[in-house]
């Protein structure tokens, strides 16, 4: 045997071992080591870009179907390229908590999935994850609720998110209760995450919208509730920050939720609000809901945080009518 | 039909044909209870509901209700093909009894290995082995008559499709959950998402319920053989008799037998004589082993000649074995008896505890005690169940119903949208109620202990119970004194699927329990009253308006 050869099967065998040797671990749903500091750079950078003061500081748009707002809000906000690097990974995180059809708007609606993936596709993402932690059984949920189809026919991965293995414990550096939580790895190595949260009413948060759709990008949700919903719910934003913020408002639950029953009611709003500011997406979201952004604890707390305002009269608010 | 054979060592061809559909019986129904998904749910709604004596017995339930179905022809079926063909179901489409033989090959590599009896082709079983018909039939007698008298215990221990099942969801789904994550992690280190790591199904009550089956049926199928097949089971006790003088069998030629004794050693339901003098049909299983193994092609299959039952013209009616059957009989009976009295005694859930509480049953029970007296523990709707709610009881049911289904609500909850369970159960346990019946059926009662919720004790927002909550039974309400919203519930609209108790973040005793309903009724439908569907929230709570305010701009609130 040359040498040469012997070294590469050498490397070969050893790629292998330690491909054995790291199974085992994962089999029982052990973690993996973080490695998310690239991402994390890079979403720095996002960050000066978003408080550009070039483009307005939050789009609205109303009366249309969910991809063409999208497509008039996006680019009055300067466009997909703003919020998605050439050759990046993105997560698009809509919510796909529950196992119910898409016209009870419990779930992000699957077309606004759709074009969101593909913006960041056109934008030269090199791959698009889009994934949730969901309350019912996840399977259904992916399925019945129509994401999982849309989302892969429009070209993103659609990934697994009910097993701890995918999460990888990280410090919630600044936060009032939450020390540390256990974030999904692609959350870690992403590029670029685009809050894709659907508007409704939440029996325990009041209303679930963009803060509370991070808590599906957590594995240990119980959590939560037990060490007091609100400020878990500002202190989550500390360690997963979106670039951009799409509220999907077409069909609003407004009572009943989050996951809606019989007697739920609905508001066809036929509105999406997009800002890359977590808390004004969701004080402006508040108002939509027909609420001030003062109802909900966790959005007064978010900005005490420092993670946005909640003071919508001193922002540059582009309103879009379709 | 002669015994075609390709070759001294090899199996003939129709040994082949029978090995080939046996082992894609075996893979099919594996599939169907150590898989997860779609695919694997659409088996496990169609494998189980074919096998003889699940069949059997939802004949027997349907005929009750005044219906003759589908069952009642597959149970038929069967039974024709057994007078016809001998006992051909036992080696080609019975699972369990591919497993077995499986195992007993096993055995006998291991036995080769060990250089001891026989460990060449196929010749290593023990050789024939009295009939004691009577054990047998006894064995049928006491199963099938608790069943009748009311308990299904016997019959969850010995009937095969359920020890089946219970192999399947116990031991074989846990360790393909294992293997799939092992590609999960392999496609992962890839960068791949193509294999999703699943939690795997694992819970004691399920590998206790599938190790007792796998140790009864695996210690016998080792060494023995069919050994199971011919003493224990309730399926081959009937089938046994309706294979007694069947249409076409298994036959020696007398003229070309060397009595080599090779059939006889290779026959692994120990049912061939010694020196060819002839294989007793009712025992014989039809794997065709012995057309294999004959060197000189002595054994054929075909027509039934008197020859047939060479050894035995005539059933044998002496008074010692009337007098053995009789015996064994009454046994039976009286056991039955005894099982079917104690079972009027029936007390769901030991309280060992003293915490416990009644257990709900999966949908489509009805009435409890009607379903654990024809369940009969085969785990179909525990392997199929997609959020692991439905466990096998360890003494939830009682001492005479054990690893029978009940949802244990401590880590998952019953799913609104699914009805798997009910669609795979074989035995008509459960009812074949419709998505949208199985959503209004109430399987429990929620009940509050306000003392316990965190909204209380912490004064911190939760609403975990509500949020799950899929029918509006639970919701959150600011109490009259005002403050942060705690939970209510409306038992009407309950349907005990436990997913509040799951969500509760409590630890210990939830502040939200779920006890079983002894009778499943139909909880009432909220629905929106007509006229009220823009109108504004009850204060109670936070609720949205959607209502634009006058100051809008553009038609925004904003």
């Amino acid at each position: 045997m040359e040498r040469r050869e012997f070294l590469a099967r050498l490397a070969g065998y050893g790629a292998a071992g330690a491909a054995l040797l790291c199974a085992p671990a994962r089999l029982f749903g052990a973690q993996r080591p973080a490695d998310g500091a690239y991402g994390r750079a890079l979403r720095d950078d996002a960050h000066a870009v978003r408080t550009a003061a070039s483009f307005p500081y939050l789009v609205a748009v109303r009366g249309g179907p969910p991809a063409r707002m999208f497509a008039a809000g996006i680019a009055a906000l300067g466009g997909m390229g703003r919020f998605v690097r050439r050759g990046g990974s993105v997560v698009v995180k809509p919510n796909i908590g529950w196992d119910v059809p898409p016209e009870r708007a419990a779930d992000t609606n699957p077309s606004l999935v759709a074009t969101v993936v593909e913006a960041c596709l056109a934008a030269g993402a090199k791959r698009v994850y889009v994934f949730d932690h969901p309350c019912d059984s996840w399977q259904a949920c992916y399925r019945n609720s129509g994401i999982e189809d849309a989302a892969r026919s429009a070209g993103a991965t659609v990934a697994p998110a009910a097993a701890e293995s995918y999460y990888q414990e990280v410090a919630v550096k600044g936060s009032k209760v939450l020390a540390s939580a256990k974030v999904h790895e692609l959350i870690l190595e992403a590029d670029a995450v685009i809050n894709l949260p659907v508007l409704k009413s939440h029996g325990g948060a009041g209303m679930t919208c963009s803060l509370k759709n991070l808590m599906g990008t957590v594995w240990d949700r119980e959590e939560f509730h037990f060490k007091g919903l609100d400020a878990c719910i500002a202190d989550v934003a500390l360690a997963v920050r979106p670039t951009l913020n799409v509220v999907d408002a077409s069909r609003v639950m407004l009572t009943g939720g989050p996951r809606g029953n019989g007697g739920s009611r609905y508001a066809e709003l036929g509105m999406q609000i997009l800002c890359p500011d977590i808390v004004a997406a969701d004080a402006a979201a508040a108002k939509a809901f027909g609420a001030s952004p003062g109802s909900f604890e966790y959005i007064g707390r978010a900005a005490a945080l420092k993670l946005g305002t909640d003071d919508l009269d001193s922002l540059d608010i582009r309103r879009i009518v379709l | 039909m002669g015994g075609t054979r390709s070759g001294k060592a090899g199996r003939s061809v129709y040994g082949r044909v029978r090995a080939a559909v046996s082992a894609a019986v075996f893979l099919l129904y594996a599939a169907a209870f150590a898989l997860s998904g779609s695919v694997a749910a659409a088996l496990a709604g169609v494998l189980p509901r074919l096998q003889f004596f699940p069949a059997l017995m939802r004949a027997a339930s349907e005929a009750a209700a005044g219906v003759l179905g589908g069952a009642a022809a597959i149970a038929i079926a069967v039974l024709v093909l057994t007078a016809l063909f001998g006992r051909v179901y036992c080696a080609w489409l019975c699972p369990l009894g591919a497993m077995q033989d499986g195992l007993f090959r096993a055995g006998r590599a291991v036995r080769a290995l060990r250089g001891g009896r026989g460990g060449s082709g196929l010749a290593s079983a023990r050789g024939y082995r009295p009939s004691r018909a009577a054990v047998h039939a006894g064995i049928f007698v006491l199963a099938a008559g608790a069943a009748l008298a009311g308990s299904t215990i016997i019959l969850g221990l010995l009937e095969p499709f359920s020890a089946f099942g219970k192999i399947g969801a116990g031991l074989l789904r846990p360790l393909a959950d294992l293997a799939n994550n092992g590609l999960a992690s392999l496609s992962g280190a890839a960068g791949s998402f193509a294999v999703a790591t699943l939690t795997v199904s694992w819970a004691w009550a399920r590998g206790l319920a599938g190790g007792v089956a796998i140790l009864l049926v695996g210690s016998m199928a080792l060494g023995s053989g069919r050994l199971y097949c011919n003493s224990l089971c309730p399926t081959g006790a009937l089938l046994r008799a309706a294979s007694f003088r069947p249409l076409f069998g298994l036959r020696i030629e007398a003229e070309d037998c060397s009595r080599c004794g090779a059939c006889e050693r290779a026959c692994r339901a120990s049912c061939i004589r010694p020196a060819g003098a002839g294989i007793d049909q009712d025992r014989c299983v039809r794997c065709l082993d012995c057309l294999s193994a004959c060197p000189s092609g002595a054994i054929r299959f075909g027509l039934a000649r008197p020859a047939l039952h060479a050894g035995k013209a005539a059933p044998d009616l002496s008074r010692r074995r009337f007098l053995s059957l009789g015996t064994a009989a009454a046994v039976g009976v009286a056991g039955a008896g005894l099982f079917g009295g104690a079972s009027l005694y029936r007390k769901p859930a030991v309280f060992m505890d003293g915490q416990s509480r009644p257990p709900a049953a999966p949908p489509g029970a009805g009435s409890v005690d009607r379903f654990l007296g024809v369940c009969t523990a085969c785990g179909s709707c525990v392997a199929v169940c997609p959020s692991g709610v439905i466990r096998p009881a360890e003494f939830q049911w009682g001492i005479l119903d054990p690893a029978k289904p009940y949802l244990a609500y401590d880590r998952a909850y019953c799913q609104f949208e699914c009805d798997r369970c009910l669609r795979s159960c074989p035995t008509g346990a459960l009812r074949q109620l419709s998505l949208e019946e199985k959503k209004l059926t109430r399987l429990g009662q929620s009940s509050l202990a306000l003392d316990r919720c965190i909204v209380v004790t912490n004064e911190t927002r939760c609403g975990s119970c509500a949020e799950h909550c899929p029918t509006g039974a639970v919701s959150m309400s600011i109490p009259a004194g005002g403050g942060l919203p705690r939970p209510v519930a409306d038992s009407a609209l309950c349907i005990g699927c436990g997913a509040c108790e799951t969500a509760c973040p409590v630890e210990g005793r939830k502040a939200i329990h779920v006890e079983g309903l002894a009778i499943q009724d139909r909880a009432r439908f909220l629905r929106v009253r007509p006229g009220d569907e823009g109108k504004a929230q009850k204060a109670s709570s936070v609720e949205g308006s959607g209502a634009v305010p006058a100051g809008g701009k553009d038609g925004f609130p904003f």
